[in-house]
């Protein structure tokens, strides 16, 4: 059954903040419309924002051509395109630092420069990326930029097998019906918000296209980042990380190779608003002689991870791992908020499920009146739930059991959502510190073209203490984004 | 005459004589005096009357006993008999208003009456603190009434707990593997409680440290150890159901593989902890720009080289 994710105000403002910081204002209103609103036609964005047709043109070609903005093509019923944007998309931007993190630790050379050229630029096709790396190599030497590029076209090739890249068609086939597509190559190019000129491409007004566009469409596919290879690989490691520490080194080993073998990948981007396709291998193999070596794994609460069917065959899934870490961090989370003693009953309500208050202050040995404090403090915060059972009709409190409980799954949105707001608060906090000191930075700015530094000691002081505090919040937002990777997994479904 | 035969046969049964041994007894003297004679002595207390299974039971009243009852009324005895009756469990005043038919301002009276005579005791019930419950003098209160170990003079003694708490987790740490018998020998050997603490209380103290995250608990078979353990640490119920034959299932507690991080990186920012998060937005009277939690936290107003 598919579950419905409710965005908050902040995981929509974080969302709009991140893309007018990227694009500029116009694209942060239209997102903000279409995360509150859902799809609109370019008639309805240009209603709801304000802005000029042409503006609202400009500011979707940019989010189009940056991967933010889907196109649901025109079909019977519908005459015009419908645009939407997903805020799973949008918030996957804050994860970028993270993914080039993960190329520069995984790959040498070139491929470094096709993701961060992709990155920066959304989509492209092989002459522009081959374009872009060239002008990004500093070297003046043509023979060298040569051999950039053409080491560039084996590390694409890579890439591409790898699944962290994926090249589309240039025109999107529309449930096989009609051929539509919302982009074609544009004859004037507006350059806006550090988009290079030669990527930008201009929806025509009636979002319609020739012969010749398609033909030439086919035969330049584009690139663009596989968002979902990136966050799982970005995952996988993550849980390989916890085992390493958990358990030991074997154990990581044993969760990357059968992650390997089961490849529970995904491999195509959502972005491309392709369904989702996964490869299963077979799912057993034998690790006997791993296992053997892993004599703390056997009692552990990872062993929840691992489906133990005969005495030697194992299988570790990628899903429960994450699942044991996301809920050992909610009890880190419970425990910090609410203290020790809300911890225990936390865990203690997940493992018992529903029980009554009475029941809860005798198992968990805490006095009852502190016991009901704890409860509706972690009901207050949802990180509990109460359900009524009345055992008479009138539902008389002395005639009705009151049940607590733990929704774990709630529990984790609810989690995910407060991360997205903790994010968006030091985001904002971010701001707030660099606008304080716009001015000495703007001063600092010109100095470095003259290269006269005329800082007095106060705004060097300013500088440091700037500095120190941006480093502290960046920090924290890349923390909370890799926690994040635990969570808020289904915040588009 | 009557009455001397009487005790004289009660005298020589301590323990209770029945009404038809008894009649066989003074079988010389005549019903209707024999009747007389037991009221007379029933109504001066020097005679007990009572009941086992369908048959009357006299037994003649101790000395002492008689010298404690001296002077008092029916009434006070019909109180004393209920409250005996409800053993150590003792019973609460609405229920002995109902069960003797007396205004509630006479009871109180009985009360105060018997438990100057030291008759009778009020006790505090843990579970209800309002409620007073009122048994026999001698008799030591019910583990329902006391609150059992955990209770030192009707306070919960969380302290007691915490420490106990403590030692076992040192103790599981120490020993790596260990069983609940072997908790609860650990616990006696270095009597960390005055009271017997039984096998239910030690797993009620490891249980709470299995809700901590700090111990984990799993099952094994003692047939072929090691090949057959079911782990059911953090209360995750594995789907593996496979038959393990007879082997008798034995408990293990063991330090937790995975116990709660120390530190979150949610929690790592002060939003994280903040009282106040959800009132939290840009511009609002608590604001991310203002927030004095994350003044703190950068080290703000302080010396830029000490922050």
């Amino acid at each position: 059954m598919s579950h419905q994710r409710i965005h908050d105000q902040y995981e929509i403002s974080l969302a709009c903040g991140i893309v007018t910081e990227s694009f500029g204002k116009d694209p942060g209103k239209i997102c903000r419309a279409m995360l509150y609103h859902g799809s609109r036609t370019l008639r309805e964005t240009v209603q709801e924002t304000g802005l000029s047709p042409s503006r609202s043109q400009r500011a979707l070609l940019i989010l189009a051509q940056h991967n933010v903005v889907l196109v649901i093509p025109e079909s019977r019923d519908e005459d015009e395109c419908q645009y939407y944007t997903k805020l799973g998309v949008i918030l996957e931007r804050l994860r970028y630092p993270q993914y080039l993190l993960f190329a520069q630790e995984h790959y040498r050379g070139s491929h470094n420069l096709l993701i961060e050229c992709l990155l920066e630029n959304g989509r492209l096709d092989e002459h522009q990326l081959m374009a872009g790396i060239a002008s990004k190599t500093e070297s003046d030497r043509i023979g060298l930029k040569r051999a950039i590029v053409s080491s560039s076209r084996q590390a694409l090739a890579q890439l591409a097998e790898d699944q962290l890249i994926i090249s589309v068609p240039l025109f999107i086939e529309s449930n096989g019906t009609s051929r539509s597509n919302f982009v074609t190559r544009g004859q004037t190019s507006v350059s806006q918000n550090s988009v290079p000129s030669q990527t930008v491409k201009k929806i025509d007004d009636a979002g319609r296209k020739t012969e010749d566009d398609i033909k030439e469409g086919k035969q330049n596919n584009l690139w663009l980042i596989n968002c979902d290879e990136f966050t799982f690989r970005l995952r996988r490691d993550a849980c390989a990380a916890v085992f390493r520490e958990k358990v030991g080194e074997p154990a990581r080993h044993l969760l990357l190779e059968e992650v390997e073998f089961n490849n529970e990948a995904f491999l195509l981007s959502n972005k491309i608003d392709t369904p989702r396709k996964s490869v299963h291998g077979s799912s057993f193999r034998d690790y006997s002689g791993l296992v053997q070596t892993l004599p703390n794994l056997k009692y552990s609460t990872c062993q929840s991870c691992i489906n133990n069917n005969e005495a030697h065959f194992h299988n570790i899934k990628l899903k429960h791992v994450m699942s044991l870490v996301r809920s050992k961090e909610i009890e880190a989370v419970v425990r910090e908020r609410f203290g020790g003693p809300a911890c225990r009953i936390f865990r203690l309500l997940l493992m018992k499920r529903n029980l009554e208050q009475k029941q809860i202050a005798e198992m968990a040995m805490i006095p009852v009146k502190d016991t009901r404090e704890l409860l509706y403090k972690l009901l207050k915060a949802k990180y509990v739930q109460i359900q009524e059972v009345a055992r008479t009709s009138d539902h008389a409190p002395s005639r009705t059991f009151y049940l607590w409980r733990v929704d774990l799954p709630y529990v984790e949105e609810q989690v995910g959502r407060e991360i997205h707001h903790a994010t968006f608060n030091v985001r904002a906090r971010l701001m707030f510190e660099m606008s304080r000191e716009q001015e000495t930075l703007l001063l600092l700015g010109k100095a470095q073209h003259t290269n006269d530094f005329p800082l007095t000691m106060k705004q060097r002081d300013s500088l440091i203490r700037m500095k120190t505090v941006a480093a502290r919040l960046e920090c924290s937002m890349m923390r909370l984004n890799e926690l994040g990777l635990f969570f808020n997994t289904r915040a588009d479904e | 005459m009557a009455e001397a035969a009487i005790l004289e046969q009660c005298r020589l049964h301590p323990e209770g004589i029945p009404d038809q041994d008894l009649a066989q007894k003074i079988s010389h003297i005549p019903v209707n005096d024999r009747a007389q004679a037991i009221n007379s002595l029933l109504s001066s207390r020097k005679l007990q009357i009572y009941k086992d299974g369908d048959t009357i039971v006299y037994r003649m009243v101790m000395q002492e006993e008689a010298v404690k009852f001296r002077g008092l009324a029916s009434e006070d005895l019909l109180v004393y008999q209920i409250i005996q009756q409800s053993g150590n469990s003792g019973i609460w005043t609405k229920e002995l208003k109902q069960r003797s038919n007396l205004a509630q301002a006479q009871i109180t009276k009985i009360f105060k009456s018997l438990e100057s005579r030291k008759l009778i005791k009020a006790v505090k019930s843990v579970s209800q603190q309002n409620r007073k419950v009122y048994m026999l003098y001698e008799l030591e209160p019910s583990r329902e009434i006391t609150g059992g170990a955990w209770y030192t003079e009707h306070e919960y003694d969380a302290e007691f707990i915490n420490v106990l708490r403590e030692q076992c987790e040192k103790f599981i740490v120490g020993q790596g593997k260990v069983t609940l018998d072997q908790v609860s020998d650990f616990v006696k050997k270095t009597k960390l409680s005055h009271v017997e603490l039984g096998k239910e209380e030690v797993l009620q103290i490891v249980n709470t440290l299995v809700y901590d995250g700090k111990v984990d608990q799993f099952d094994e078979h003692e047939k072929g150890e090691g090949d057959a353990d079911d782990a059911k640490g953090d209360g995750d119920v594995g789907n593996d159901e496979r038959d393990y034959g007879d082997g008798e299932k034995v408990t293990y507690y063991v330090p937790a593989a995975y116990p709660v991080p120390e530190k979150s990186a949610f929690t790592s920012v002060p939003c994280g902890v903040c009282p106040v998060f959800n009132e939290c937005r840009p511009g609002g009277l608590i604001s991310p720009e203002t927030c004095v939690y994350m003044e703190e936290w950068l080290g703000l107003g302080m010396d830029p080289v000490d922050s």
